[in-house]
């Protein structure tokens, strides 16, 4: 059965047409949520929510992309989770980059040698935390843009911002990670590093 | 305070540059910028780096399935679909079997025979015909004027069989020959004592004594409720009519409706639970 007929079965209140889209975009939708949160269990947590509430809002889609539906159910739910968290204390840099690797398998590359793969396993680390260091609605647009691929009206019309407001908070992520990158210099592969490049 | 603020203006536009979202003029703007400024082609290639190094994480797995369960969304089981209007239904038809109930409890009590539901089936008893035989209305036809209190055996067995009939068939259609035959037992001392008048006598009541429709009617002795269940029964198989030509009460039916609305109850009541649980 193709994503289309999957839709229309599980919009007829099909779960089990629903679950095989489950299947197909689990992992994109758990990554979203992983890279938005900072955290694996409010990462899980967030993504059953949201895949529940999808199949409750099926009812709406009208066409086009369902995976770009699914996302922006997935990074509404993310950024009410980042709301409620909001009351919490900010994660600093120095305390940031614990990320769990055999909870994320993925973030290993099995095809490195041992110095390679803790390198880059390093360097995974060390962009999570620096994403995770950001204010809530920088991250959010950076995920959306950067990790997720979505353009600025689709961020805008996600996140319920002007492209206006988009366009800045991006920019100021971004510049903000840059710093925090050039910070930690040494943690990144030597042809990442900035300050190398300048001086030669 | 400007320098911070045109540095944040400069780093959004090299920012959309990189993802081709400006405009013509700025883009003109900013090209012509980046040709001149040197320290503004390293910052756009820092920044390009930068988001280079995000874009290239690799995606990470889902730890585990998400896959959705009934529960999850909130889904009712199929079965449990019909329950919905299962409890409203036995509430209704509890209701209607107790008005029935109802409806023949106070007719019967009344003596009105026509309170019963014309279609309310007779209800057949062991040993007693439920439509009158050839023979017998032959006898109604023959039969002459009505005999002076002299009733043999055999008309006392013919006034009961037709006292039974009357029993099981309330309608208002045996009436007039009940009436004459109360009529006739009205002319004794004792009526509980006195033969029953011959079945002629019931069918033509000429000579006797007349009885007005709207006079009362001494039904007899009613029976109790609580003498219904298998007492009723044996009472109309075994035992004399009731006296003063009385017409008995419909109990088998009301105990019958009366069982019925009970158990229709209960199964409301339990039917309300379920959906409510």
């Amino acid at each position: 059965m193709d994503e289309a007929a999957l839709i229309r079965a599980a919009q007829r209140g099909n779960l089990d047409a629903f679950n095989e889209l489950v299947l197909t975009y689990q992992h994109r939708v758990y990554n979203l949520a992983y890279r938005i949160l900072g955290d694996p269990a409010a990462a899980s947590d967030t993504t059953q929510e949201a895949l529940i509430t999808a199949y409750q809002k099926i009812g709406t889609f009208r066409g086009g992309s369902f995976c770009s539906w699914l996302l922006r159910i997935v990074a509404n739910r993310c950024y009410d989770e980042l709301r409620r968290q909001k009351r919490r204390p900010t994660t600093s840099w120095e305390e940031f980059g614990e990320v769990d690797e055999e909870a994320n398998p993925a973030l290993v590359n099995g095809g490195e040698s041992p110095e390679e793969s803790v390198e880059r396993a390093e360097l995974a680390r060390f962009l999570q935390g620096a994403i995770a260091s950001l204010p809530a609605d920088q991250r959010m647009v950076l995920v959306l843009s950067d990790v997720e691929g979505m353009d600025y009206t689709e961020i805008a019309r996600t996140v319920g911002v002007p492209v206006g407001t988009v366009k800045s908070r991006l920019a100021r992520a971004r510049g903000r990670l840059r710093d925090l990158l050039q910070a930690r210099a040494e943690l990144l592969p030597r042809s990442y590093r900035l300050e190398d490049r300048d001086s030669q | 305070m400007r320098e911070k603020r045109g540095r944040a203006r400069i780093d959004e536009l090299l920012s959309a540059y990189l993802d081709d979202e400006l405009g013509p003029g700025e883009r003109a703007w900013l090209e012509a910028r980046l040709e001149a400024d040197a320290d503004l082609r390293a910052r756009l290639e820092e920044l390009r780096q930068t988001v280079a190094l995000v874009r290239g994480l690799p995606q990470v797995r889902a730890p585990r399935n998400f896959l959705l369960t009934p529960s999850m969304v909130g889904r009712t089981e199929p079965r449990r679909a019909p329950r919905r209007w299962l409890a409203p239904a036995l509430t209704f038809a509890t209701a209607v079997s107790g008005l029935l109930c109802m409806v023949v409890l106070v007719g019967s009590l009344l003596g009105g025979g026509a309170a019963l539901p014309a279609s309310a089936p007779p209800v057949p008893i062991a040993g007693m015909p439920m439509e009158a035989t050839p023979e017998e209305e032959q006898v109604y036809a023959l039969a002459g004027p009505p005999a002076e209190q002299t009733a043999t055996a055999e008309e006392e067995a013919a006034v009961e069989e037709l006292s039974a009939r009357q029993w099981v068939e309330p309608t208002g259609e045996w009436t007039p020959p009940i009436l004459g035959a109360e009529a006739a037992l009205t002319g004794t001392a004792q009526p509980a004592q006195a033969p029953p008048p011959p079945r002629a006598a019931l069918a033509t009541p000429t000579g006797t004594p007349t009885l007005s429709l709207t006079q009362p009617v001494d039904r007899g002795v009613t029976p109790t409720p609580q003498l219904f269940a298998g007492a009723e029964e044996k009472e109309a198989t075994t035992a004399p009519p009731p006296a003063q030509g009385g017409r008995p009460a419909p109990w088998p039916l009301v105990g019958g409706l009366s069982l019925l609305t009970l158990g229709l109850a209960i199964s409301s009541l339990l039917a309300w639970r379920m959906r409510r649980g």
